[in-house]
């Protein structure tokens, strides 16, 4: 990891085309402004990770599973005639 | 063109049934050519077939069928990525995780996967609102109150982009 250190009003550039710039430091709250290409994904940390995992996970079936969403099709039709 | 599926064989898929995730999904960037195919004619359930991986397919669905109200908001950032002009015609699907036990099943609908139907480039959009669940269990609110009229023909309009009929 490469580490810097900044004040508030500076930057950092990353490649041609990202730059990174200290807004205001309040409390333990660093506010960040990105300027970057509108196409490149720019999140917090976590809830990227997050959606990773979760993708990740869905992902992970068995050859069984198609017979199980058909399980969970029916299930779901009765309950919604039974309603 | 035929595809080789881990799940469905051999499948054929016309181009205008190809679609594109420029950015591919968190997790499987390199992943970019997907197609839909149905579970069954009625169903919102649908399985989103990757193109590039035999192995890799995930469950969606439609998110209408299971919140009422469901507006996700776009950025600016996803309207170029979709290549969206004006309003255009949208289409919405969550990723759903199946659990052994079906009923602990799960929606994301966090990060829904939206579907620009002019060009069909889809992105995985990511939400801010907390509200939405990264896992929501899609027996929650059975019925859903609301237009289910509505609800179908975002259905059938998902339909109609599907590749193949996996039933």
């Amino acid at each position: 990891m490469l580490i810097l250190t900044r004040k508030p009003r500076e930057s950092i550039t990353i490649g041609e085309n990202v730059k990174i710039t200290i807004l205001e430091i309040k409390g333990n709250s660093v506010r960040v402004g990105i300027e970057a290409p509108p196409t490149l994904a720019v999140h917090r940390e976590e809830v990227f990770r997050l959606i990773r995992e979760q993708n990740i996970g869905a992902s992970r079936h068995g050859v069984v599973m198609p017979e199980r969403l058909q399980n969970l099709w029916q299930e779901w039709k009765k309950r919604n005639e039974e309603s | 063109m035929l595809y080789q599926t881990q799940l469905f064989g051999a499948i054929s898929v016309e181009e205008t049934k190809v679609v594109t995730l420029p950015q591919g999904m968190p997790g499987f960037e390199e992943f970019k050519r997907y197609t839909i195919i149905a579970a069954d004619p009625e169903s919102p359930l649908f399985w989103l077939q990757s193109l590039d991986d035999p192995g890799l397919a995930f469950i969606t669905l439609n998110p209408f069928v299971i919140v009422e109200k469901y507006r996700p908001a776009l950025s600016a950032e996803d309207r170029a990525d979709l290549d969206l002009e004006g309003e255009g015609e949208l289409l919405y699907l969550v990723i759903v995780t199946l659990k052994e036990n079906y009923l602990e099943s799960t929606a994301n609908l966090r990060a829904p996967l939206v579907i620009n139907a002019k060009n069909l480039r889809g992105r995985q959009v990511i939400l801010d609102d907390p509200a939405f669940s990264l896992r929501h269990n899609i027996w929650q609110n059975l019925p859903v109150a609301g237009e289910e009229s509505e609800n179908r023909r975002h259905t059938i309009r998902i339909a109609q982009l599907s590749a193949a009929q996996a039933f």
